[in-house]
């Protein structure tokens, strides 16, 4: 079944990116083909948790394969009825931005299973290119084109560093196999081994937007479409969190306390400075983006915990993030189509203007800032779980401390939703798609807020293969 | 006697070279091609550490060959987007692409 998920979704991007020029007219022909194909993969995913075994050596088989393509796929299919939100199609051509993006989720699905370093760098790769290019998918947007240059640059020197922590690795331990590295490195390691290590958390900390290494997030959200946004903000680090979860279970062997322990640093850097950082913001994305950099720095905590109970809250929080995140970023397309920018100035009095549409916001905003009731809460209360049970109460203060500062910068969006007058704009209208599609996704993050019971069970079962 | 140290020094150099390049250069053909010394220099160091710790199996220089064509992958999506910031900008200099601000 993984090996039926590569091959359907490496031929479906292709074929939709041949098909494109044909279907210009008829954008939402391709916005179904590639709905479907994610459907099917979705539905493989949770056959393929069922296998296990190597294919040819590179990718595993698995419960935890499995899981990623279930939660990419999932990603894929809403991207791809999201697409929809923008009735015209894409000025440069939908189908590309459909294979790009299913050639991205193939990426992520390979760096999850991946079995050696070869793969995972090949999958880190394939799914960083479609985002340099989505980014700046739109030739008209200075923006765009200005926030791709930028993330290309900084996306290719943190590569080019994740290469080198490889090669160190290489040269200490002699293989590339996940096994053999393992096999190869103590709970002391040597210099060699400490700097190649310290080099690929630094590469894998440029992916997931840890500080420092988040320059290039706040202008690639700014500058890129908001359902490219979107997609940015959870199918590459959905699949680069899940493949760290990997590499610190399989790879990293006895060294594994010490990267962890970075981990904790990296992450409660990015947790406190993101969220100083999105008090001052203006622009929606680029609060967005340092709201990303924060939950990034949860996540983190929760890989740095190194329990079970702290794989199942990264887990969850991914789950939650990919509903709460791409329902915040589609209400911004929804928004940007009907000519409103994503600034608190355009979004004054917006609740007032189109209620159903501020509720649906308020709903993304608060599971974001982490109310109770919803997904988000759930979340970081399931890291806060795993922070105490591993006894690091130093990241555990830190966290709950920030969080309640995170209200702040969130509670900004809100008033300026509800509590401040609109003046003379005009009553807001939003497609029907677009209302629909964000009605579903703050269902879910309402319904996983109150009931996560049977998917926290599914989530343990599938992450329990990590720990043996 | 040349041992694994000395290619790692070198390929290490060159990583310096090339973050020097990153950080320093304005234009950003220039930068693009400080990527590609930091991507060779990663490269050389999996060849040379096949070359004296794995000589039977050859990871390192399959890892080398699949680096090289993704480097190239990198610098055609690299140079297609320099291309629409010429297009929409006018020059290709890092000075001009920093128009956006939190």
């Amino acid at each position: 079944m993984t090996l039926a998920v590569i091959i359907l979704l490496a031929l479906g991007g292709l074929a939709l990116a041949l098909a494109a020029p044909n279907f210009d007219e008829r954008p939402t022909v391709l916005g179904g083909i590639s709905g479907t194909i994610f459907g099917v993969t979705l539905l493989l995913g949770f056959a393929a948790m069922h296998e296990s075994g190597v294919l040819y050596g590179a990718v595993q088989q698995g419960p935890l394969t499995g899981l990623a393509i279930v939660l990419l796929s999932l990603v894929g299919l809403l991207a791809a009825a999201g697409a929809a939100i923008r009735e015209n199609g894409f000025a440069a051509g939908s189908g590309e931005v459909h294979a790009l993006m299913m050639w991205g989720i193939l990426g992520g699905v390979l760096l999850v299973g991946s079995a050696h370093l070869l793969m995972f760098f090949l999958g880190l790769e394939l799914s960083a290119y479609s985002t340099y290019v989505l980014v700046g998918y739109d030739r008209d947007r200075r923006f765009g084109t200005e926030a791709a240059a930028k993330y290309l640059m900084l996306g290719a020197v943190g590569s080019a560093l994740l290469l080198f922590g490889m090669a160190l690795l290489y040269a200490e331990t002699g293989s590339i196999a996940y096994a053999g590295i393992a096999a190869g490195l103590s709970a002391h390691p040597s210099a060699l081994a400490v700097g190649g290590l310290a080099l690929m958390l630094v590469g894998i900390g440029f992916k997931l937007a840890w500080v420092p290494f988040h320059a290039w997030a706040p202008d690639a959200y700014q500058g890129a479409l908001p359902l490219m946004a979107g997609y940015l903000s959870v199918a590459p680090k959905t699949a680069v969190a899940l493949g760290l979860a990997v590499m610190l279970t399989q790879a990293f062997g006895d060294a594994a306390g010490m990267v962890r322990g970075w981990i904790t640093a990296l992450a409660a850097v990015s947790v406190v400075l993101g969220s100083f950082w999105a008090m001052g913001q203006g622009d929606i994305k680029r609060l967005l983006a340092y709201s990303t950099i924060v939950h990034m720095g949860f996540l983190g905590m929760g890989l740095a915990s190194g329990t079970l109970t702290g794989y199942v809250a990264v887990a969850y929080y991914l789950a939650a993030y990919i509903v709460t995140s791409l329902g915040m970023f589609f209400s911004l397309e929804a928004l940007e189509a009907h000519g409103i920018a994503s600034n608190l100035e355009a979004w004054k009095g917006l609740g007032r203007r189109n209620p159903m549409v501020g509720v649906l916001i308020a709903v993304f905003v608060l599971s974001l800032a982490g109310a109770p009731l919803l997904a988000g809460f759930l979340a970081k209360l399931y890291v806060f779980a795993a922070l105490a049970q591993a006894g690091s109460w130093a990241a555990l203060i830190v966290a709950v401390i920030m969080v309640i500062f995170g209200y702040f910068f969130y509670f900004r969006i809100l008033t300026a939703l509800f509590l401040e007058e609109p003046g003379e704009k005009p009553a807001v209208e939003v497609s029907a798609t677009a209302i629909s599609l964000m009605f579903i996704l703050a269902a879910a993050v309402f319904v996983l807020g109150v009931w996560p019971s049977p998917l926290m069970q599914w989530l343990k079962t599938a992450v329990a293969s990590l720990m043996i | 006697m040349v041992t694994l140290g000395h290619f790692l020094l070198l390929s290490g150099l060159l990583m310096a070279i090339g973050l020097y390049g990153v950080l320093t250069r304005r234009n950003l053909i220039a930068v693009l091609m400080s990527v590609e010394i930091l991507l060779n220099a990663a490269a050389l160091a999996f060849v040379s550490v096949a070359a004296y710790r794995d000589p039977h199996l050859f990871a390192g220089q399959i890892f080398a060959l699949f680096i090289i064509v993704v480097a190239a992958a990198e610098l055609s999506i690299g140079f297609a987007i320099l291309l629409n910031v010429y297009r929409s900008h006018g020059v290709v200099e890092s000075d001009a692409i920093s128009e956006m601000r939190g």
